[in-house]
């Protein structure tokens, strides 16, 4: 009757997906008269192509999908714009503070989770002192900003926050009013957090609490600007990267003692905790949600049934949040990177002729291999967004990457051991050191190279690479079927 | 009948391989134990942390226990310079002293005091009024630190070293000017003798004028080489050998022409952390020597 389920689903997924990004980008009711218009000719086609029938009805059936993404998305809007809020007019505000506060240049950046005299989402800038902390309870004077629609403020709208205040008149601050379990979980994070400060060096304790829990703001600045020159920055965003990472040393470790489906489950449960103890920021949150589709897929089928898992990875997380689809880089870089990872890579392998079946701490090959797919795959976002990319970010993340997953195991081995027995701790602290402080040479000497590639991104450029990148993945298909 | 001898036991190359780890782990501890550590017995150091528009000094004494006077402003370079001049394992300040209640004074402590343990905190007793104090006092408790007050002829005893404090008094503690609370630390170790001042201004300078016992080698200028310090009668009497101004960036004209050429006229070396980055003064008993960390420094 239909193409198989297994294309049926991929393809409904990819239409109502198509019609969350028609209307991110503020397409109208010219949707609307596309979808019509395609039903029209897939009628026409239904009769004369009486072979083809079954894409056809498939077709036919999909293409409303894009009008349900369509609708959902500003459906989704309109109920985040439902509260009623006097922009503009400097009023008295009470709220709870429900993001860490990030110290940046002279001032900090929170959430907060506003009560009276309203119920909404803003983000404020307050003077660096005095300080606030996750949890508080907060009164403050002054005249909410609306995120307005440019890539700012379409960031702030993905993060179902309204408005914005500058420096408002602070009245008070009462700390540690709410104990949810996110506050106690946020806690466990700091004390970590604390321990790394207290072992480490700066720079060091900066880029382990970054690489093991996310976040660039224990970073200082020379360290980050490091990291930019060099393209390494995304090892510091809690991202699919890091989750896959811990997903298959967990994976490894309890598959080792027990059966597949039981270290599976063990496994995505380890992620869940990681997350929540992380701070379970919705960027971590995205991440895990891919990781724990990610395996799931890989440990029953072959790269074929992974399409379908990425497919319900984007699925599920547009349908939590619309908005990710068009205005959120971490999840257009994760997906893209993954897409480079599955298709390209084997594409490569194929092109190059290269095993890269060879075990072993310097499988260099594979790491090489993994990371230059899944830059081809992400160059145009990258070049679109920042609008450059370092010339030696292939080279340097080459000579990282294979490192990360052992330095992040010595930095969990350590935390744990600082909780339970600290002279233990105190002896792997100089493995890490040692470690780290190779890690961050390398990257330091990489950034005297700050040749950057600077291409001013159009439409046309877009489409043709993403052809061309198809047709790529195309031959490397077939020429893996062939050897195979 | 299989032994139950520990597999580890039967395989020579892991054996080898494992004793090897050892004993170079071994090597390296005991060489650090001994080699490097063999210095600080008799040396003594006074690291002039540059840590931008802000003091921060720390003084090492002959036996290694340390005692950090101020940590600069809240931009992290306290922490960034003790990690430079420590050894990466070294994560105790056995004594931490503010001089006075200001941001350029204690900002960088509240940072600071996550990433080391610390023996005791060093005050004159006149509390902040700034918001960011509130963060101090909150992180000293919550790190469990014995809060000391200080004031004039207190003294602080160690080996063959002494920290004698030589103001404020009760009325200068009282003062309406925040600078002349300050702290003011005559050191005497290695047979040498270093003045830490502070912000202090001339009323205070006059004080100490009339009780300090000699003239002294090291002067850390006050308040930033402003031209309200440094009196000339001030220098007369310290009469310094070798003079630190710590200042960063700043609007207030720091350090002064003025200040400066009080200083040259009584025939101190002057040095400054803008441009010479964190001054090391290291005395052994016997020589005095000076290293600064930008080399190439005018």
């Amino acid at each position: 009757m239909l193409v198989h389920p297994y294309h049926t689903l991929f393809w409904s997924i990819v239409g109502f997906l198509a019609g969350v990004m028609a209307a991110s980008i503020g397409l109208h009711i010219s949707v609307v008269w596309l979808v019509l218009g395609s039903e029209i000719i897939f009628l026409v086609l239904y009769f004369t192509y009486p072979t083809l029938r079954v894409y056809v009805r498939s077709a036919a059936l999909i293409a409303p999908l894009v009008l349900v993404g369509f609708v959902y998305y500003y459906t989704d809007d309109a109920l985040f714009r439902r509260e009623r809020i006097p922009f503009g007019e400097t009023i008295l505000i009470h709220g709870t503070v429900n993001s860490v506060p990030q110290v940046r240049g002279g001032g900090q950046d929170s959430t907060v989770s506003v009560h009276e005299p309203f119920r909404a989402r803003i983000r404020i800038r307050t003077e660096r002192y005095p300080t606030i902390t996750y949890g508080d309870t907060i009164t403050f004077r002054g005249a909410i900003e609306e995120s307005a629609d440019d890539s700012f403020g379409m960031y702030l709208q993905k993060e179902r926050i309204r408005g914005t205040v500058s420096f408002p008149e602070v009245e008070n601050i009462e700390h540690g009013t709410v104990r949810q379990f996110r506050g106690v979980l946020l806690s466990l994070r700091s004390t970590v957090e604390q321990r790394l400060m207290e072992q480490f060096s700066p720079d060091v304790a900066g880029f382990l609490s970054g690489i093991t829990l996310g976040g660039s703001h224990a970073l200082s600045d020379t360290m980050r600007e490091v990291m930019q020159k060099t393209g390494t920055t995304h090892l510091v965003a809690l991202s699919g990267y890091n989750i896959s990472v811990i997903a298959l040393s967990l994976l490894a470790l309890f598959g080792a003692i027990l059966k597949r489906r039981y270290a599976l489950i063990l496994t995505v449960i380890g992620i869940i905790v990681f997350v929540m103890f992380a701070g379970g920021e919705a960027s971590a949150v995205r991440a895990a949600i891919m990781g724990i589709i990610i395996i799931i897929a890989e440990a029953f089928g072959r790269a074929y049934d992974v399409r379908n898992a990425l497919a319900l990875a984007a699925f599920a997380m547009v349908l939590l949040n619309p908005k990710v689809l068009a205005f959120d880089i971490g999840f257009q870089l994760s997906f893209l990177a993954l897409i480079g990872i599955v298709y390209v890579k084997p594409a490569f392998e194929a092109l190059f002729r290269i095993q890269t079946n060879t075990k072993g701490l310097l499988a260099w090959r594979e790491g090489a291999l993994t990371t230059a797919a899944a830059q081809v795959a992400v160059l145009p976002l990258l070049l679109i967004t920042f609008g450059n990319v370092p010339a030696i970010s292939l080279v340097a993340n080459v000579a990282i990457l294979w490192l990360i997953p052992i330095t992040m195991l010595l930095g969990f081995l350590f935390v744990l051991c600082s909780f339970v027995f600290d002279p233990l701790a105190t002896i792997i602290a100089y493995g890490v050191h040692l470690l780290i402080g190779m890690e961050l040479g390398v990257l330091r000497w990489f950034s005297r190279f700050p040749l950057a590639l600077t291409l001013s991104i159009s439409t046309p450029f877009l489409v043709a690479y993403y052809t061309a990148l198809g047709f790529f993945i195309r031959y490397g298909i077939n020429r893996t079927s062939l050897s195979s | 009948m299989e032994s139950t001898v520990h597999p580890f036991l039967h395989n020579p190359r892991l054996l080898r391989n494992v004793l090897g780890v050892l004993i170079l782990a071994n090597a390296v501890l005991w060489f650090g134990l001994f080699v490097l550590e063999k210095d600080k017995s008799t040396v003594l150091a006074m690291h002039f942390l540059s840590v931008g528009q802000g003091d921060s000094e720390l003084i090492i004494f002959p036996g290694g226990v340390k005692l950090l006077i101020d940590g600069g402003p809240p931009n992290g370079s306290v922490s960034r310079e003790l990690d430079a001049v420590l050894q990466s394992n070294d994560r105790y300040i056995d004594l931490v002293m503010v001089s006075h209640p200001q941001l350029d004074h204690f900002g960088g402590l509240i940072d600071m005091l996550v990433r080391y343990r610390v023996g005791a905190f060093l005050e004159s007793g006149r509390r902040g009024e700034i918001s960011a104090y509130k963060d101090l006092e909150n992180i000293l408790e919550k790190r469990n630190v014995e809060r000391i007050q200080l004031a004039k002829n207190d003294r602080i005893r160690y080996r063959g070293s002494t920290a004698t404090i030589l103001s404020p008094d009760a009325r200068l503690l009282g003062s309406t000017d925040l600078n002349d609370t300050s702290l003011v630390t005559f050191v005497e170790s290695a047979s040498t003798t270093a003045l830490f001042t502070g912000d202090i201004g001339k009323d205070a300078e006059q004080f100490i004028v009339r009780t300090i016992p000699t003239v002294v080698d090291v002067l850390k200028v006050p308040h930033h080489g402003s031209k309200f310090s440094s009196a000339a009668s001030f220098l007369g009497a310290v009469q310094p050998i070798l003079s630190v101004i710590e200042v960063g960036k700043n609007r207030y004209g720091h350090p002064t022409p003025q200040a400066i050429e009080r200083l040259t006229d009584v025939g101190a070396r002057v040095y400054r952390t803008d441009r010479d980055g964190r001054v090391t003064v290291k005395s052994d008993g016997k020589n005095l020597t000076v290293e600064r960390a930008v080399r190439d420094a005018k």
